[in-house]
């Protein structure tokens, strides 16, 4: 006799039957069980249903079926076996062109080495050879045309090029002093250029000695000059230093440096010194010099800031040329 | 325990497999092809179509092994490729009917599954077995419940599937397998009463 029971209550007799109940719910089925004999038949019902199917005997799968399986077995694997084997050679040729490459950089390293021991040496190493850096070649173009000749002209390496500008109120005494000094030394070179009224310029080739024997000269007319300017005329055009209210002695100090880059740093040394001179109050040096503390203001001799020493001027035999040119002008 | 271990012997042997132990497969072969042809056969219904969806079945297990992830479980997914093509079959074969089964239920089948059911005794299920016209009867009921019913009962109560793997296998949520599970039951004691 079939009955109805409600859902939840069949799950649960369903579920007491196989096992997947709780305990909490296997006891609720176990009262329920024991309140209500309808549920308990229900239970042995669906009991003896489960064991019906569950004891229906297992079909053995005909053997066609497992020698078919076997077949698909092979011939997968088979399938399988060629790819690996494809793969085998792919990955195979891949090391042996690794291998033969690693073969061709170790014999190039290898060729590389007997050819940097055994082979021929170009030349000398020249990790120790100290050769000195010649002075630069190119110089700028003298102001004016004169060029040395006669037995003054040195054996010239170095030829030092400055710019005297002097001004002075007494143009024509100044002028006519330079004029009989420059007659008066035989081992210089000069050119004179007066083509403007109050204006005369002198360009003149000498040696370093030559041009301290001129300086010592100039040194007793520097009085009457207003404003002296030298200009280092560097190695490029418009490469210049100038040293304003320049002394005589800072001109042969320069002039005399060995080298031209020596004589542009002195230079540019003295530029800074005199413009620093220049801008002190002008009543503070004149009672230094009338209190007869010159030493207090003399600005000291720059020190020459590499480890080579000073070299003293060179003879007639010196090899550094001087070209000096000499701009006198006279005020209006 | 025993399920762990069968899954921990399935994934050793899958890895064999992978590696090209061709025994390997052989194995999980030999040790699934019965229950997977029973299960088949007891959804289906038909000998020769069972054993066409048990082949077909491994072929493709085997073609779709590199697709099987391990964290699964290779019992359930192998069921479920099975049940997949076998409802899947079913379905093409709707218009199918059960009549050489249906010849099997005799009077005396039908007195004898009345009388079963009816009695206080639980069955013997040696007995049952050895009774071809009574198994006959009960695979004639199973075949008449619905495919969703059908299947559910075949993989609870001939396979001895869990409700966990139930609801794996056919992809349901676990209280859906209960319910369906229940009106399973209800109407297969239905069927067997009518016959």
């Amino acid at each position: 006799m079939s009955f109805e029971l409600k859902p939840e209550i069949e799950e649960l007799l369903n579920g007491y039957i196989d096992g997947e109940l709780a305990a909490e719910e296997q006891n609720k089925v176990r009262r329920l069980i024991e309140a209500d004999e309808s549920i308990a038949r229900r239970l042995a019902e669906l009991d003896r249903c489960r064991l019906l199917v569950s004891s229906l005997p297992p079909a053995q799968p005909p053997a066609e079926v497992i020698s078919g399986i076997k077949q698909v077995i092979k011939s997968r694997s088979a399938h399988v076996a060629g790819q690996a084997r494809q793969q085998g050679a792919r990955h195979l040729f891949a090391r042996h062109a690794i291998a033969a490459a690693v073969m061709i950089g170790l014999l190039g390293l290898f060729a590389a080495v007997v050819y940097k021991i055994a082979g021929p040496q170009k030349e000398a190493p020249q990790m120790f050879a100290a050769q000195p850096v010649p002075e630069p070649k190119t110089q700028p173009q003298p102001p004016l045309m004169a060029q040395p000749v006669g037995d003054v002209t040195p054996d010239v390496a170095d030829v030092g090029f400055y710019s005297l500008r002097l001004a002075t109120g007494d143009f024509v005494g100044v002028d006519a002093f330079i004029n009989k000094m420059l007659d008066e030394s035989p081992w210089l070179e000069y050119d004179a250029a007066k083509d403007r009224p109050g204006q005369s310029v002198y360009r003149i080739i000498c040696t370093r000695a030559g041009l301290d024997e001129l300086v010592n000269d100039l040194a007793g007319v520097w009085s009457k000059f207003d404003s002296a300017t030298l200009v280092v005329h560097g190695d490029d055009v418009g490469d210049y230093v100038a040293v304003v209210a320049v002394r005589p002695e800072q001109i042969t100090d320069i002039a005399n440096e060995q080298t031209h880059n020596d004589r542009v740093r002195l230079a540019k040394d003295f530029a800074v010194l005199n413009d620093a001179e220049q801008l002190m109050p002008a009543k503070k040096i004149l009672a230094y010099l009338e209190t007869d503390y010159t030493e207090l203001i003399n600005i000291p001799r720059p020190a020459l800031t590499s480890a080579e020493q000073r070299v003293p001027p060179l003879d007639s035999s010196d090899k550094i040329c001087v070209d000096l040119t000499i701009e006198v002008k006279g005020h209006k | 325990m025993a399920q762990h271990h069968i899954n921990a012997e399935d994934a050793i042997l899958l890895e064999k497999w992978r590696t090209g132990d061709d025994a390997a497969i052989e194995r999980l072969v030999a040790k699934y092809q019965g229950r997977i042809y029973n299960v088949i056969l007891k959804i289906c219904a038909n000998p020769d179509d069972a054993a066409e969806l048990t082949q077909d079945t491994f072929v493709k297990i085997i073609e779709h092994i590199d697709t099987f992830e391990s964290r699964s479980r290779f019992y359930t997914w192998a069921f479920r490729i099975a049940v997949n093509l076998t409802l899947n079959y079913c379905k093409r074969k709707a218009t199918v009917g059960f009549s050489s089964m249906d010849a099997a239920a005799d009077d005396q089948g039908t007195q004898t599954m009345a009388a079963l059911l009816t009695d206080e005794k639980s069955p013997d299920p040696a007995q049952v077995a050895q009774n071809r016209e009574l198994c006959s009867l009960i695979q004639l009921a199973v075949s008449r419940l619905d495919e969703d019913y059908r299947t559910v009962i075949v993989l609870r109560d001939i396979e001895g599937m869990d409700y966990a793997q139930i609801a794996d296998v056919i992809g349901v949520e676990l209280g859906t397998v209960k319910s369906r599970l229940s009106r399973a039951r209800a109407a297969l004691r239905q069927i067997l009463e009518a016959l």
